[in-house]
Parts: structure tokens; sequence; C-alpha cells
């Protein structure tokens, strides 16, 4: 607070209002042209062509990139099914087949071991 | 408009929602002092460049967004001081403003010089301009708004109430409460 300001009261709401308004009255700004300022928003805002362009970039990007993936995956799949050597669908019948040679193989040796039985003798000893 | 006095501001509003650069320059010519004064009152003392280029930004973004504005019969003022407010409060979220003058060296920026002031006129001046900034920036933030929109920038009650969102009996129990602050802080210093 300056000298003359120290020795005075505000004992109103006006004396209040009037340094506001006195003090503040002088407050200019340095103010840039509009011209400037219009140049300034042509240097932030990016031309039609530009934004048209790069939301094409980013889209072939995308594309690019989406169809690189489709085709490792793709590729993986045809790799494992030929290696496995059997359809990665489980909607074949390839397993109840299996289980029905297993069986009859397995009723074949029961049945060579009937045979080979009857030529044990009393003592157990195989008969050739 | 002091060049273009003739030219209607409804028409100019009309023009400037159409992205007319010339109208809306005439917007600018008109309101921005009045902007410029109530961010320099709100960003603190000695911060004349921090608060040109605040109001710079602002009539940046009123101009990219001025074709959303609605006129609705009061002047586009409340609007410029609306993104202003919200600007200050988004700065104010990130970092706190640095309270320092800086000489401005562009050549290109329109001065406005005052012949008549000396030196010594100048330096008290700017000892009452400091004086006032630092008993504002005493008071609350809400309270700082209304006595700056209030008495520096001059507006009326119901501006003040749209630009704050407030009612306008809120507007007058601050500006009352800010003023018995303000009369008090000044006080202080006898």
């Amino acid at each position: 607070m300056n000298n003359n300001q120290q020795k005075k009261e505000y004992k109103s709401d006006e004396e209040v209002i009037h340094f506001i308004t006195e003090n503040s009255a002088h407050a200019q700004p340095k103010k840039e042209s509009f011209k400037r300022l219009l140049d300034k928003i042509q240097e932030d805002t990016p031309s039609p062509y530009l934004a048209t362009r790069s939301n094409f970039l980013v889209f072939q990007k995308s594309f690019v990139f989406a169809f690189v993936a489709m085709l490792f995956f793709s590729g993986g799949a045809i790799y494992l099914q030929h290696k496995n050597n059997q359809p990665l669908s489980p909607s074949t019948n390839t397993l109840t087949s299996t289980t029905d040679v297993s069986d009859q193989g397995l009723a074949n040796d029961v049945t060579n071991i009937d045979i080979q039985m009857s030529n044990l003798d009393a003592d157990n000893q195989y008969v050739y | 408009m002091k060049n273009n006095e003739s030219k209607d501001i409804v028409d100019l509003i009309k023009l400037a929602k159409k992205g007319d650069g010339e109208a809306f320059g005439y917007l600018y010519n008109e309101f921005y002092t009045h902007v410029y004064r109530y961010i320099y009152f709100r960003v603190g003392s000695w911060s004349s460049e921090t608060a040109e280029d605040i109001t710079q930004e602002v009539f940046l973004k009123a101009y990219n967004s001025f074709k959303n504005y609605s006129y609705s019969g009061t002047s586009p003022l409340a609007y410029f001081y609306t993104i202003a407010r919200n600007i200050l409060i988004d700065k104010g979220r990130k970092k706190k403003l640095t309270i320092e003058r800086l000489d401005l060296k562009d050549t290109d920026i329109e001065e406005i010089p005052d012949e008549s002031e000396t030196r010594l006129e100048q330096n008290i001046r700017e000892e009452k301009e400091n004086d006032l900034h630092s008993t504002i920036h005493q008071l609350p933030k809400d309270q700082q708004d209304v006595i700056i929109l209030k008495f520096i920038d001059g507006l009326s009650n119901t501006e003040i109430s749209k630009v704050l969102q407030k009612s306008e009996v809120a507007i007058r129990q601050l500006q009352s409460k800010g003023l018995k602050s303000l009369r008090k802080i000044l006080n202080k210093y006898e």
C-alpha cells in the first residue's frame, strides 16, 4: 500500500468501489491485431485435405494389420491341421470308429487266449 | 464498434457464426479489453503477458466454437467470459499460475501508450494497480469473479449470473460479502 492509501480509511462500500474502479481503469492490454490471431487460427487448424488424408492413412494401416493378422491365423490353422493329420473339428466319427476297432482287437485277443489255454495239459504244460 | 458503428451487433454475430473472420474481428476489437481485464485481475498481479496469452486463447476457442453460440438478446461478452473462466479453472487445476511480469519484446504488438503520463505517474499507477491486485486476491474465487465482473468490467447482475451460473440473489450476496471483505483488508493496512 502506498502512503496515500495507508492514511485513508474505507468506511463504506462506495469508497471501496471507488478504489476498485479508480485503480483498474488503466489496465490496458497490449493487443495483438486480429489478423495475426487469424493467422494463428490457420496455423492451428489442419486443412480438410490433410485431415481426410490422415483419416485415410489410419484406415489403411488398420486394414493392412487386420489382413496380415487374418493370414497369420489362417496359415497357423492350416499348418496345425496338416501336422496332426486330422481335422481340427471334432464333428467327424474318427474317435468312434477307433474305439470299435480296439474293441474288436480285444475280442480277438481273448479268443486267442482261449485257444491257447485249450492246449494245456493236466500239469498246465503247453502241448504243441 | 469504434470503426464500424453502423454495423449491427446481431448481424455481426450472425456472420461470425458462419465463420466470417472479419465479423468476428469486430467482436474481438469490441470485447478484447473487457476479457483481458477480467483475466488480468484473476491471474494475479504483474502478469500482463500471461493475461494477454490467455485472452488470445479465449478468442481462438470462441472463434472455433462460435457456431454453437446462440444469441439470446444479450451481449456475447457473457459467452467470452464463460470461456475465459473455464480456461482459468482448467489452468488452475493444472498448475498455479506464476506471478511475474515480463517485458514484451514482440514488435508486432499494438501498444496503447499514454503519452501524457510521466514516469512518476506511471509508477504510482502501477503501485496502485498492484495494491488492487493483492487485495482482490485475498478474496475467495467466487467473490473475486463477482467483484471483477461487476466493478471492473461493468457487467449487470443478470449478466454475471449467466456467466457464473448462479442466481441473481447469490450474486448480490457474493458482491456484498466481497465488498465487506475488501474493506476489512484495505483498512488492515492502516
